[in-house]
Order: C-alpha cells, then structure tokens, then sequence
C-alpha cells in the first residue's frame, strides 16, 4: 500500500483511476454510495475527537490544518475535565476558529462516550485514547462506518490483536480508509530512505537497529488520593500501567518497530528474545511499567533487528533507525524528524536531508482526507496491528525471559483487561496495589507474560 | 597452525634468531636477566588462588609433556580452599605435587612468598578474583617469572594499564606470558575463525555474543568472618572483585567476537539491572551492551543470570554472506550460507577430535618457554578485559562511553589494595538493611 507512494505520477494516476471506478462500482453495489457522494460535495468532511489527552487534542489540531475543509464536531473523554481542556486548547488556535462545531450536546462524557460519536453523522473519527481502548473503539467505528485515525500503539495484547485485523478486513470491505499515527509512514524523508533501501542501496539487510531512549523521569513516590478512584488515578496517570499503554516499548517505541517491520517489506518477525527491567523509574507512582527494554527480533530470513527502548533520566538519549546491509549502513531517520547521519561502511550512505519538511503529524491527516475524498485504497490498520502485536511481541520477551515465537504471540489468549467494554470509573483496574501501594511488575523467569 | 611443517620451522628459526638478539640486547642491558629453564629442567610452579580454576589450571600446567614441572608452593585468602585444592592435586599428580606446609600460604600477602619460592624463569599460576591480577603480576614479573594468569586480567582502566605495563615489563625480560582465554586455543575455534578470515562468511557486519544462565550462588557470612573475607568468598557477586560478570563471565565470547572481527570496539552503550535477584550483593542479573567497531559494525552483547529464561551461551557471527555460531559455549563450530542456522544451510563444521582448550593453553605456554619461543599474551588479554569493562562502564552508566574515555579513566574501584588484609574495609560496605549500592544508570560514575 505504501508502494503506491513511490510510483511515478503515470502510473500512481492509472492506479487511482483503477481504484476510483473500482470503488464506483464496489459503491455502486453497496452502502457507502451516500458518503462518497456527500464527500465528493462540497459540505466539510465532518470529524470527531475520542481520547482528549495532549496527543488527541494535537491530532484534532492537525487534521484541522488539511487543505481540505474539515470540520471538528464532538469530543468524548471518559472525564470531563479532559473534555474541557481539550475544548480550551482547541478554542485558542486562532486559524481553526471557523471549523469548530462543539456544542455542550457534542461534548460527551463517560466511559462509552465513544458510542454516542459513533451515533453521528460524522465521517472520520480520530481515536487517541489510551491504547488499551484501540481495539474496541476500532471496532465500534468500523461497524459504524467511520473512516478512522487512530493513533499508536493499535493493540496491547495478542486477542486485541486479532481485533484489530478482524477490523482492518472488515473496514476494507466498506471501503472505509484508515490511518495510523505512525507518522513516518507519511513522512517524505523515511518514504524515500526506505525506497533507497528497498532499492537495494545497502544490499540484503542483516541487521536493523532502532533506538527509542528517553530521558524519562526518575523515581515517583506517590500515591492516589482517597477523592479519586483507583481506575480514574490510573487513567490519568495511563502510561504507567501495562494494561492501560502497553508499557513503553509498546507505546512509544512502535514507532522505531514499525520502521523495521517497514524496511523488511512489512513482514513481521518470527521470534524474540530480550531482557528489560526498572532500574532507576522506580516508585510506586511510576505503576508497572519497565524503564528498560532490549529485544533481538528474528524475521524469517535470519536478518535481525536490535530494539532498544529506554525511558530513564541521565543517560544516552536516542532516537533513531538504522540498516546494516551486506553492501553497507544507512540510518533511515535519526531524532523525531529523521534528520540525522550516522557512521558509514562500505561505502554507505550518510543521510542529511537538510530541506524543510512537512510536519508529518498534519501530513497523516492530509492523506486520509485525500483518500476519503478521491475514494483511494488507504489502510495503514495492517502495519499499524502487526507493528503494535511485534513491540507487544517484544514485551513478551522481556517480562518473560524468554523467547517468544510471533505464532505464540499472537495466539496468545491472555487478555491484559478483561472485560474493558464494561469498564467504569469505580470498576477495580485489572493491576492492583499491594498494602504498600506497590504494584505488580513482571519478574522474568516467573511472569506469565503471553 | 596449519601451515605446513616447512613454514613452522623457518618462521621458529627466525624467532630463535630474534630472540638471540634480544638475549644479547638483555645482556648488553645488564640488569635484564635473560632466563629461560631449557628442554629439561624442571620448571617450578606456584599457583596463587586456589579456587576451582586455579586448581585446574595447576592441573594443566602439571599435565603438560614438554618437560618436568612440579608444583612448590600455593597462597590462597582460605585455608579451607588451599587443602581442598592440594588434596586434589596431590591425589591426581604424586611426586610432581611438592607443597609442605612452610610452603603454604594464606592471607592477601601470600603470593609475595608463593612467588618468592621460585626462581627466574619458573611458572606462576595467577587464579585470584581478577581484582589483585594487575598487583600479582607486576610482582611475579618483578622476580622474573613466566605467569600463567586467569580471566579476567583487572577490573578497572587503571588495573588494565598496569596488565599492559607489566607485560611490556616481561617482554623486556624476555618472559613468558599467557592469558587464561583458552578459546584462543581451541582447534576447532581457530579453524572456524581462519575460515572466517579467509571470507567463507564474506565481511563479518555483526556479532553477538551471549552468556545466559542460572544465577551465581551466594553464601551467607559466617559468623566471625570478615567483611573484606565474604566478599572475596562470594567475589562473582561485588563488582570491585571481579568486575561484573558481564566482563568476567561474558570476556570469552566478548573476546572471540573481536578475535573474528579483528578489531577492538571504539564505543559502547547499553543497559542492565537488577530485576530478579535478591540477595546482599551488587550483581545486575542482566545486561545488553551494544558495541561499535570503527568500521561502523556491531557487536551485540547479552548477559543474564536468571532461572527459568531463554538462555544461549555462544556467539552468532553474520557476514556479507553467511553466519557462523561459535564461542565458549559451542563445543563444535559451524558456518554457514545465509543467515539462518540451520542444516541445510551448514558450510561446514568442525569433525575431527575434540581437544580440551584448558590443557592446549598450557602446552602451548610450557613449550614456548622451553623452546624460548616469544610468547606474550599480555596486550591481547588486557584489551579483551577492557572490552568487558567499556561494556560495565555503559550499562552502569546508561551512558556512550568511547575506548579512549574508558582507557583514560583514573576510577580505581579497590583503591589501596596492596596494602589491605582480611581485617581491612572492603571498598564497598553494607547499608543498616545489610545491602549494598547497586549501580543506578544516569547517576553511576564509572569514569
């Protein structure tokens, strides 16, 4: 699908024409005849915000920035103060005054606030709520008929996996598009380094490395008030709970994950192995989560990629993609936009893409209107489930201990929150405190991590 | 090795040569003495720390052929251990085990009079936990003896310059020095790693290595026992005795990787910690350590010490055009075409005999001191232990460490070891809870 990118103008045209009168016909035939008509019109795509923390709003403010007129119509949050934060940011950027459309009606509340969106009339829905909720939200604008963004990571377990494929399958038979907030995917700088590398420029790749060490932040001891629950702590403190994020490697490290799966022509691997741990994010306030993780992927061909994800203050602070081949090394992208170089051998390649680049976070959003409006084939949902399930693979390797094959993995039946759909603010979160306040951390060699 | 036998013995004559002219160098320089025991003389040995490896090593050392060697006198912190070690030696080797009790010594100065029991030219066995190779060495070169010394060489970069002082010292001397990374010295490895060099897996673009297993024991103090006396008991768990085990456990297969890669890494980074184990010491239970070698390529390091866990003890090369798995740990070297190991796949294996690596290095060692062959281990052994501790330096860091920063490094983990006793402080003591500082990446000083 992201092949189609890098075709010349001739053909990326012939294969548009092909898909549009492709999907005319498909339309034709089928239900989404309406949409096409209303988004081909020259109404504003109607969207709508679930998940108001910092990336949602950002998203919502993104998408708003496309050249095609889009209107924002609802926002739904579990709390509502998220809610009303989010409408307040929104309502200070001054150039998206005019596609603002959010009465109190619209702003919705709750746990299943989701649904009350998915009643709408609205054409594209941004899902950017914790990662836990992805699959059942997915799931719930597929059936809809929503075209979706949906930020990463896409799942946190092997049955949230298997969802999020159901789904992609299902959103591709209503030709619904879909884009995942694996922004590199949109951006031109990767786009035209994993061309290079797909080229052949480094020859039969062999080793892949990625890097997604954060400072982090260091020890937290604190603990919930009595005026919260224990659900509603968690919620907001979502990252630090391996049922709500995915843990680190999952939720932020997808990214770098998903450039390997990517380079390796979107295969995934077949087996992993690693180690992590918490070393220095200690603290009952810092829930569950590691601090660091190491995982050797294995694809099928013997090629490797070494992931490395770190989240502590005071250390080397990377981020980057890089690809050892039998002809030479190129580094993909180094820092959030891709900028950097590194070492060469073999006559290999030093990267600097020193123009000015579109942001690819507005640019993600771009290509979803355009493939909404023309009706073209787009739905990152296949690499954006199978890199999810491969980093949520990698947390397997590293909570366990062991080495974990892809099979395993993704038939794993182990649910990290059983019962999500009917979730409340007083329901008990799957991971609990002990009498310390303390919660459960993965103990390789005794955790049952699949 | 392989060359043939006409090859051998000119290049032998041309050492015999050389090394004539650094005799007459010697004795134009007077205060070098020119020493080597000859064909038939019986050469003395000394084992200082006998611990299991020690004693195997005394065994190797008695087992060699190329002349009579007897074992005179041993220095060892625990009593227990010294009988221990000279019932077994005794037992396996009669006559050639000569130790009376006058020539036995304990405390953390008994290697001075271990050493002092031989002549210019004999064997010292050096066994101890790796923190007091660089002091023992530097005395057992001092009184103008061979010195067969275990991994791992020292701990810190101020210890590893005094392995590369002390063994400039030796070659000046004309002594004899043999480093206890006997993988260098397994058959099988050698062919594989010549195979390897003459391109039967293209470019080598990766190595990793691994060591993973069960975690070390630990024993509790006992009562009366010194603190300085339980560290040293339990010297794999504290990282100013033996350096981490990610440099004293890992130095093998960390070394083969920069023997097939030909080169020394010139960074590090990396990570560990402390996630299963329990016990009042300061061991991580797991490390990743990423190495860059100048060419850009990599070697990629795994240590862990955990029950129940996917464990590999070897090495796995890739190249341009195939892959190798080698190492401590894999008996039989294999290559292969492409990148997965598998049957199908094998370009070759090693066939013939098993040989055991422990008893070759000292043959090799023994011979070279009888036929006064140039024989210096040194240098090689000091840069594979900093391999090791570059790597310890990075993951207890969380920090890039370069070669050149570790090598400058003036942090001494043990300072004043020379002078301490049983009764002294260790360097590390335990909190009120009877536990100890672990390293904590960010905020550790390693440099």
């Amino acid at each position: 699908m992201s092949a189609s990118k890098h075709e010349d103008q001739k053909s990326k045209t012939t294969r548009r024409e092909f898909i549009t009168q492709s999907a005319v016909a498909t339309a034709v035939a089928g239900i989404s005849v309406a949409r096409t008509a209303h988004v081909a019109g020259s109404d504003a795509l109607k969207i709508a915000l679930i998940g108001c923390g910092g990336r949602g709003s950002g998203a919502a403010d993104d998408a708003l920035h496309c050249r095609t007129p889009l209107k924002l119509v609802a926002l739904a949050d579990v709390l509502e103060d998220r809610v009303q934060r989010s409408l307040k940011a929104l309502n200070e950027v001054e150039e998206i005054q005019g596609q603002l459309e959010l009465p109190a009606e619209r702003q919705f509340v709750g746990f299943d606030s989701y649904k009350r969106v998915m009643d709408l009339d609205v054409d594209i829905v941004l899902l950017t709520t914790p990662p836990a909720f992805r699959p059942l939200h997915y799931s719930a604008a597929v059936e809809a008929g929503k075209h979706v963004f949906m930020e990463k990571p896409c799942c946190v377990d092997g049955p949230g996996y298997r969802t999020m494929m159901e789904m992609n399958k299902l959103a591709d038979s209503k030709g619904l598009k879909v884009v995942v907030g694996l922004q590199r995917r949109h951006q031109s700088s990767y786009l035209e380094g994993i061309k290079r590398v797909h080229d052949g420029a480094v020859g039969d790749i062999i080793l892949i490395r990625t890097y997604f060490n954060m400072p982090g932040t260091g020890p937290d001891y604190r603990k919930r008030p009595a005026t919260v629950t224990e659900m509603e702590w968690q919620l907001r403190r979502w990252g630090r709970y391996t049922w709500l994020s995915g843990d680190h490697i999952v939720e932020q490290a997808v990214h770098e994950i998903d450039i390997a799966n990517w380079i390796k022509g979107d295969e995934t691997p077949v087996k992993a192995n690693g180690m992590g741990g918490r070393q220095v994010r200690i603290g009952c306030g810092n829930g569950q989560i590691f601090d660091h993780h190491f995982v050797e992927y294995t694809y099928a061909d013997g090629a490797k990629h070494y992931a490395q994800a770190k989240q502590q203050p005071g250390g080397w602070t990377h981020v980057s993609d890089n690809v050892h081949g039998t002809k030479g090394v190129m580094t993909v992208g180094s820092g959030p936009y891709g900028m950097g170089g590194d070492s060469t051998y073999g006559g290999g390649e030093k990267r600097t893409l020193g123009a000015k680049m579109e942001s690819p976070y507005r640019r993600e959003h771009q290509d979803l209107v355009d493939a909404v409006v023309n009706d073209t084939q787009l739905n990152d949902g296949y690499h954006g489930a199978n890199s999810s399930m491969t980093a949520v693979l990698g947390r397997m390797a590293t909570y366990s201990g062991d080495e974990v094959t892809w099979e395993e993995a993704t038939s794993s039946d182990l649910e990290l929150a059983p019962g999500l759909e009917s979730y409340t603010l007083a329901t008990l979160p799957p991971a609990l405190p002990d009498a310390e306040g303390n919660y459960p951390i993965a103990v390789p060699g005794q955790t049952k991590a699949w | 090795m392989s060359s043939d036998s006409k090859k051998r013995s000119s290049r032998r004559e041309f050492l015999k040569h050389s090394s004539q002219l650094a005799a007459t160098t010697a004795i134009a320089g007077a205060s070098i003495p020119y020493v080597y025991p000859g064909e038939s003389n019986t050469i003395k040995i000394s084992l200082i720390g006998c611990g299991g490896r020690g004693t195997g090593a005394a065994a190797n050392a008695l087992a060699t052929t190329s002349g009579p060697t007897k074992l005179v006198a041993m220095a060892e912190v625990f009593d227990v251990r010294l009988k221990t070690s000279l019932k077994t030696l005794e037992d396996e080797f009669g006559d050639q085990v000569d130790v009376p009790v006058d020539r036995r010594f304990t405390g953390l100065d008994g290697y001075k009079k271990a050493i002092e029991c031989l002549g210019p030219g004999d064997v010292v066995i050096l066994a101890t936990p790796p923190a007091f190779r660089p002091i023992h060495l530097e005395y057992a070169v001092e009184k103008n003896c061979n010195v067969f010394m275990e991994k791992s060489f020292a701990v810190d970069a101020p210890g590893i310059h005094r392995v590369l002082e002390a063994g400039k010292a030796a070659s000046k001397k004309n002594l004899k020095i043999a480093g206890g990374l006997m993988s260098r010295h397994y058959p099988p490895l050698e062919e594989a790693v010549r195979r390897i060099h003459d391109g039967a897996i293209g470019e080598v673009i990766t190595c990793w290595a691994y060591r993973e297993h069960e975690p070390v024991g630990f024993r509790p103090k006992d009562p009366g026992m010194t603190e300085l006396a339980h560290q040293i008991r339990n010297y794999s768990n504290f990282t100013w005795l033996n350096g981490t085990f990610l440099l004293d456990w890992l130095i093998h297969n960390l070394d083969v990787c920069c023997w097939v890669k030909g080169a020394w890494p010139v960074h590090a980074q990396g990570q560990g910690g402390r996630q299963v184990r329990q016990e009042p010491d300061q061991l991580f239970d797991h490390y990743s350590v990423e190495y860059s070698f100048e060419d850009g390529t990599r070697l990629l390091a795994q240590g862990r010490h955990m029950t129940n866990c996917w464990a590999f003890f070897g090495d796995v090369i890739h190249g341009s055009t195939g892959s190798a798995v080698l190492g401590e740990g894999i008996r039989i070297p294999q290559l292969y075409k492409g990148h997965r190991q598998t049957a199908d796949n094998l370009l070759w294996q090693h066939t013939g005999p098993m040989s055991n690596a422990y008893q070759i290095e000292h043959d090799r060692f023994f011979e070279a001191i009888r036929k006064d062959e140039p024989y210096n281990e040194a240098e090689r052994s000091a840069y594979a232990a900093m391999t090791g501790i570059l790597g310890r330096m990075a993951a207890e860091s969380g920090k890039m460490v370069t070669w050149d920063e570790a090598m400058a490094s003036k942090l001494v983990l043990a300072p004043g070891l020379e002078t301490k006793t049983l009764e002294s402080d260790p360097p590390v003591l335990p909190d009120s809870q009877g536990e100890y500082a672990i390293a904590k990446p960010g905020f550790t000083r390693v440099l």
